[in-house]
């Protein structure tokens, strides 16, 4: 009964489905509106959305009732599934309103769209609007109800849920099953538009429209949904200690008006059919009846005497009569005449016919209406049968009239075949005013109660609100109390706090100020706030100099807090670092009431921080320029840091921090043997260690390491600091070195005996010198060391000298001479003094020549005197000198009485001589002198030898002495037959020298000149200034002198020719003592010669100094 | 030895006293002086010439050094601590000649030195210089 009560008339199953729909309108509706007034401002759409879709669909359903045949059968599906996508799309979204706007718009975007492109694109490739909202359902309602069911099951995990997760999980389920028979599951193909799938199998299996199950599984969701409200309620009254009366009432209600929607639904429905039908009857047979007096009266044959035997062209005439008849715009589509012979219908001749006459098939197929035909033909009142499917599957109807001459028995039945589909269409359109009267009386009815559950709600909820409300204000008087004495602690604690803090409002005018901000920025209070014109309070960021930060201020007043270090304008002057939090201040609904500033002076920090990294900065620069590796490793040997040294040896820190430190460096398992980090862990101390590296390549490094442990407070070693130095190099050279010191130890050993045997080859030297050797220290004066016969000479003993400072032995101090020996030898590197007089121990004088020269005995400087006793030599050459010296007296003693006595007579003064007497005598006299000169030489050698010599050096008058001597010498000259050639300058400057010397030199020269030039020759005396000299010349016209011989000449006892020794005579010394004379006279002498041609003997005297000419 | 008496001339002629030990030189020197104009004492040895120098008041005195008993250089410092003879000037006639016999005969306050063999012209300037109170320039100290 219920599959022929919903298979049979689908009205029922819309009237169902209507009201669930309907039914889960309301209910969501309410819990919606419940939910708003639980908590406040929610911005939960879904459930209003899906109350809205859901009247949308109950109030569709009564369309399609009412409305059906109106529209094209495949737009108004078309539309509500578009409905229903939508409102599925729409569950979803406000389902998902707590995504992201963008998660939310890719879901919509990447899945919807591309599935209503292709339905759209599949619907209109086929050109059927059908196929179309087929395919929308198929490919869109599925899909929208699975998002839906997904919205539901995340909706599950959101905090305050409308429903427990349970429940929204079942929802969820419920709302996918619902999608599923939408889409997937199509009812009842009634007018045969074509489906994916059909419903006769679907239905052989479920046993169910699907529709009913839709409407089902709507009515539960109301159901569940009015449940979650009766318990929201329920519990809020509890909480109220309100009775349980209204929570009962509203599902009651529900329940009634359920009920009362499908009972007055199906009745409607009833009426508005039987009234539908009564309608479509009238109609159909006011029609037909003209139909048939058209037939009947028009023709011009006897319809009614028609038989299948009557002639063709009657029957053709009749035939053609119902064409035309047929062809009207109305209703019937074909006619045909229908007899019932024996119980048996016999269709006679029609407006479709095929085969005249007889072969005339209406289109009921196998289901000929024989009952209803029998009933009209006997009860002989119309009769309707259908609907049935013509052959293009359009629905018809055919209505049975019988025919009848005036009273008598019914002969014929005019069978009409009514279009189907214009009947619904004029049963729909009887529908209209029906059908907006209910749609009215349904939105009334939905609008009304809608109000009056709101009404009802909000009146309880306004009596429970006000019950709230006087509770709250008890409340608030309490915590009015409260905040008043929380604001006296809030205005102390703000007054006290060190840091500045400041209240701002909107127009970022200060409104407090307190004393830390005071001290920070140094504005007072009231120079900041105005209390009698707030308006002119400072503006915060006027006055710290934030203009740059003013949006981001104003900001706060959005909700967001602000951190930032900045530095802010005090009063006096020097910007200051702070760190300035800024947030709102909010009342406890969330209002922003004002702005908060607090400022914390983190100069002090900022100069720390910059220390601190500076310090660090420092510290890395030391640690990457130590030139050493530095690592650092916890007691679990991972490596905590290494430098960039280390990095160069083991690649990056950053793949090493945190890995075992015996992995990295040694790629060993375990820690290694004799490793200094493990037993400076252990023990706490500094340990070193040397250990090899093998990198994969085959290089060996050799580390030395010098681990020192790091202690904590408690004095435990927690981490060790590694100094690691490459010293491959380094052991490579010490091997080497040892190597070299190795055969350096066999060399020195060597040269130490070497050394060892030549110093005491020295030693000896030294020690029996016969030489006093004395050696002491340049700096100090001290003496080192003075060899035995210097001490032996001295008469003292070792101790006495040895070790003393020089000036401190009296034998030495008494000494002029070797005291200045340390001066004279900071300028020259030997010093030579041979007229030194000792003084010895004894007191007997020592005559020494002392021989001095400093050189270094390692980094002393030390001078060494060589002490020659001379003592005997002194002797000698004392005892030689007055020798000489008095043998020279002696000769010269009666050569001066010779000489007088020659003299004297000479002179004439004993009487006049004859001149032959006086030539006797000057020859005499000459001889005389020749020999005076010559003891004189002898003692000028002799003196000379002892360097005894001694000239005077004083002003001479040059042309005075010249005269002189040239007087002398003309006469014996010119004796010999030669010629004196004078050239002397005029006015010579006076000469340094001894004029009795400078007269002997000039004599000699003179002579020489004499004994060597040739016979008859000229001698040549010139005399002439040079610069600071005055040179004298002698030149002869002798045999000349050859350049080898010349420097030989003014050597002892030399003479050039033995030969001429004897003409010559002399003794060879002339020129030697010459030399000497004027050397100490400070001149030179030099002789030029040609051979052949002649000699100059030239000699030079310095010129007197302050003569200036 | 042999006493010499000093011929006293009262007239302008000079007085000059030799003293030598050597008796050929002193006899000739004696002529030579003589031949010049002077007055001559001669005495042999330093106590005689002192004995005479002290009776006689010569006007210059000629003093050879090397003599025995007393030398020259004694004799002038006897001569120069007398009050009688002490404006006398000497001339030292020697045949040393060394630096430090003439300075040796300075000290003893000589005013003239003369070495043997001498030039008796220079003899002559010495004397002539002498009985003006000139001294002897140092260049004029050797013949």
């Amino acid at each position: 009964m219920i599959r022929s009560f919903f298979l049979d008339n689908s009205d029922y199953v819309a009237i169902f489905h209507g009201a669930s729909f309907f039914l889960l309108g309301v209910a969501s509706t309410l819990l919606y509106l419940r939910q708003q007034a639980a908590s406040g401002a929610g911005k939960r759409y879904g459930l209003l959305f899906l109350g809205c879709f859901s009247f949308f669909l109950s109030l569709y359903q009564v369309m399609v009732i009412m409305a059906y045949g109106l529209m094209r059968p495949g737009l108004w599906h078309l539309e509500r599934d578009i409905v229903l996508v939508a409102g599925f799309v729409l569950l979803f979204e406000s389902g998902l309103m707590r995504l992201r706007p963008r998660a939310r718009w890719s879901l919509n975007f990447f899945v919807l769209l591309p599935l209503v492109a292709c339905t759209v694109t599949i619907g209109c490739a086929s050109k059927s609007v059908a196929v179309c909202e087929v395919a929308i359902r198929q490919f869109l309602a599925l899909p929208a109800a699975l998002l839906v069911a997904f919205a539901f099951w995340k909706k599950a995990d959101v905090e305050r849920p409308v429903f427990s997760t349970r429940t929204a999980r079942f929802v969820s389920a419920i709302f996918f099953l619902y999608g599923f028979f939408a889409g997937v599951i199509v009812p009842g193909s009634l007018w045969g538009t074509p489906y994916l799938f059909t419903e006769q199998r679907l239905f052989a299996f479920l046993g169910l429209p699907a529709q009913v199950l839709r409407a089902s599984f709507a009515t539960l969701l109301a159901c569940i949904f009015i449940w979650r409200i009766t318990r929201s309620l329920f519990a809020y009254r509890a909480s109220l200690g309100l009775g349980r009366r209204p929570a009962f009432l509203l599902p009651l209600s529900f329940g009634v008006l359920y009920v009362a929607f499908l009972v007055s639904g199906w009745q409607l429905v009833q009426a508005v059919a039987v009234h539908e039908r009564e309608n479509v009857r009238r109609l159909v047979l006011k029609e037909a009846r003209l139909y048939a007096e058209a037939l009947l009266v028009s023709s011009d044959v006897d319809v009614l005497g028609l038989t299948q035997k009557s002639a063709y062209p009657a029957l053709r005439h009749a035939h053609q009569r119902m064409v035309d008849l047929a062809q009207q715009d109305s209703f019937a589509r074909a006619l045909y005449l229908v007899r019932v012979e024996e119980e048996r219908s016999v269709f006679l001749v029609g407006s479709r016919v095929q085969i005249f006459p007889s072969l005339v098939f209406p289109d009921f197929g196998a289901q000929v209406p024989t009952k209803q035909i029998l009933d009209a033909f006997q009860g002989r009142q119309p009769t309707f049968a259908g609907p049935y499917a013509d052959r293009q599957g359009r629905p018809f109807f055919t209505v049975f009239l019988p025919l009848d001459r005036a009273g008598a028995a019914t002969l014929y039945l005019l069978a009409l075949d009514l279009d189907g589909v214009k009947i619904f269409r004029e049963i729909r359109r009887a529908r209209l005013f029906p059908l907006f009267g209910v749609m009215a009386f349904l939105i009334l009815l939905i609008v009304g109660y809608g109000f009056l559950i709101i009404f009802a709600v909000t009146n309880t909820e306004l009596a429970v609100q006000k019950a709230n409300l006087d509770k709250a204000v008890t409340h608030l008087r309490e915590t009015e109390a409260q905040l008043a004495r929380s604001d006296e602690t809030f205005r102390g604690i703000l007054s006290n706090s060190p840091n500045a803090i400041f209240g701002f409002d909107r127009d970022l005018r200060l409104i407090f100020w307190n004393e830390g901000a005071h001290r920070l920025y140094g504005y007072e209070s009231h120079e900041v706030l105005n209390e009698k014109n707030p308006v002119e309070n400072r503006r915060m960021v006027d006055l710290m100099g934030m203009e740059a930060y003013e949006r981001e201020i104003v900001g706060v007043f959005q909700g967001q807090t602000l951190v930032r270090e900045v530095a802010h304008k005090t009063k006096s002057g020097p910007s200051v670092d702070v760190v300035l939090t800024v947030f709102p201040v909010k009342d406890p609904q969330g209002n922003i009431l004002f702005g908060m500033g607090l400022a914390q002076d983190i100069s002090a920090h900022k100069r720390l921080e910059a220390a601190l990294k500076e310090e660090r900065d420092r510290l890395t620069i030391i640690a990457a320029h130590i030139g050493a590796g530095l690592s650092l490793i916890d007691k679990d040997f991972k490596i905590l840091w290494f430098n960039e040294v280390m990095q160069g040896w083991f690649g990056k820190l950053e793949t090493a921090q945190g890995r075992l430190c015996f992995d990295v460096f040694h790629r060993r398992q375990k820690v290694c043997d004799g490793c200094p980090t493990e037993q400076a862990f252990r023990t706490g101390a500094v340990s070193t260690g040397v250990q090899s590296v093998t990198y994969p390549d085959g290089r060996t490094i050799d580390f030395s390491i010098i681990s020192s442990p790091i202690k904590d407070a408690n004095g435990v070693t927690c981490q060790v600091l590694e100094l690691v130095q490459d010293v491959t190099e380094r052991r490579r050279l010490e091997e080497e070195v040892k190597r070299y010191t190795e055969s350096l130890e066999s060399l020195v050993t060597e040269r130490t005996a070497a050394l060892t045997a030549s110093e005491l080859m020295f030693r000896r030297l030294f020690e029996s010198a016969q030489d006093g050797i004395l050696i002491m220290d340049a700096e100090n004066g001290n003496i080192i060391d003075v060899n035995p016969y210097l001490l032996q000479l001295l008469g003292t003993r070792r101790e006495e000298i040895q070790g003393r400072p020089f000036e401190a032995t009296r034998l030495f101090r008494e000494t002029p001479a070797l005291r200045s020996i340390s001066q004279e030898l900071s300028g020259r590197f030997t010093v030579f003094h041979d007229d030194v007089v000792l003084a010895a121990a004894s007191g007997r004088e020592i005559n020494v020549e002392v021989r001095a020269s400093w050189y270094y005995v390692g980094k002393r400087r030390v001078i060494q005197c060589h002490l020659r006793d001379i003592t005997e030599r002194r002797k000698l050459e004392r005892i030689k000198t007055e020798f000489v010296s008095m043998v020279s007296h002696e000769l010269r003693t009666p050569l001066s009485a010779i000489k007088e006595g020659v003299e004297i007579v000479a002179d004439g003064t004993q009487g006049h001589l004859s001149s032959s007497q006086k030539e006797c005598l000057e020859i005499a006299l000459s001889n005389i002198r020749r020999l005076n000169r010559l003891i004189g030489d002898i003692l000028d050698i002799s003196k000379i030898q002892s360097n005894l010599l001694m000239v005077r050096r004083v002003p001479c008058d040059v042309t005075e002495v010249v005269d002189h001597v040239t007087h002398l010498a003309k006469i014996e000259i010119e004796k010999r037959g030669l010629v004196l050639e004078t050239d002397i300058e005029k006015k010579l400057p006076r000469v340094v020298a001894d004029r009795d010397r400078l007269i002997q030199v000039l004599v000699n020269l003179l002579n020489n000149a004499v004994k060597f030039t040739r016979e008859k020759s000229r001698i040549h005396l010139t005399v002439r200034r040079t610069g600071n000299e005055v040179m004298f010349a002698v030149a002869d016209e002798g045999p000349g002198i050859a350049e080898e011989e010349l420097s030989r000449l003014f050597g002892r006892f030399i003479q050039l020719d033995s030969t001429l020794v004897r003409r010559v005579g002399g003794t060879g010394l002339g020129l030697y003592i010459c030399k000497n004379l004027v050397d100490a006279m400070g001149g030179r002498i030099w002789a030029e010669s040609r051979l052949g041609v002649g000699s100059v003997f030239k000699f030079v005297l310095p010129v007197e100094k302050d003569a200036s000419r | 030895m042999s006493e010499e008496k000093k011929e006293e001339k009262t007239e302008e002629k000079k007085k000059i006293l030799i003293i030598d030990d050597e008796v050929g030189l002193r006899n000739l020197l004696k002529f030579r002086l003589i031949s010049f104009g002077y007055d001559v004492m001669v005495a042999e040895d330093g106590y005689a010439g002192l004995e005479i120098a002290k009776a006689q008041a010569p006007d210059v005195i000629v003093l050879d050094i090397m003599m025995p008993y007393l030398n020259g250089i004694e004799v002038c410092k006897k001569l120069k601590s007398d009050l009688k003879t002490k404006g006398v000037p000497i001339i030292f006639l020697s045949v040393l000649a060394q630096k430090e016999d003439i300075d040796a005969g300075r000290e003893a306050g000589g005013e003239f030195f003369l070495t043997k063999p001498y030039d008796p012209q220079k003899l002559d300037l010495l004397i002539r210089m002498a009985l003006k109170g000139e001294r002897q320039p140092p260049e004029m100290l050797e013949p």
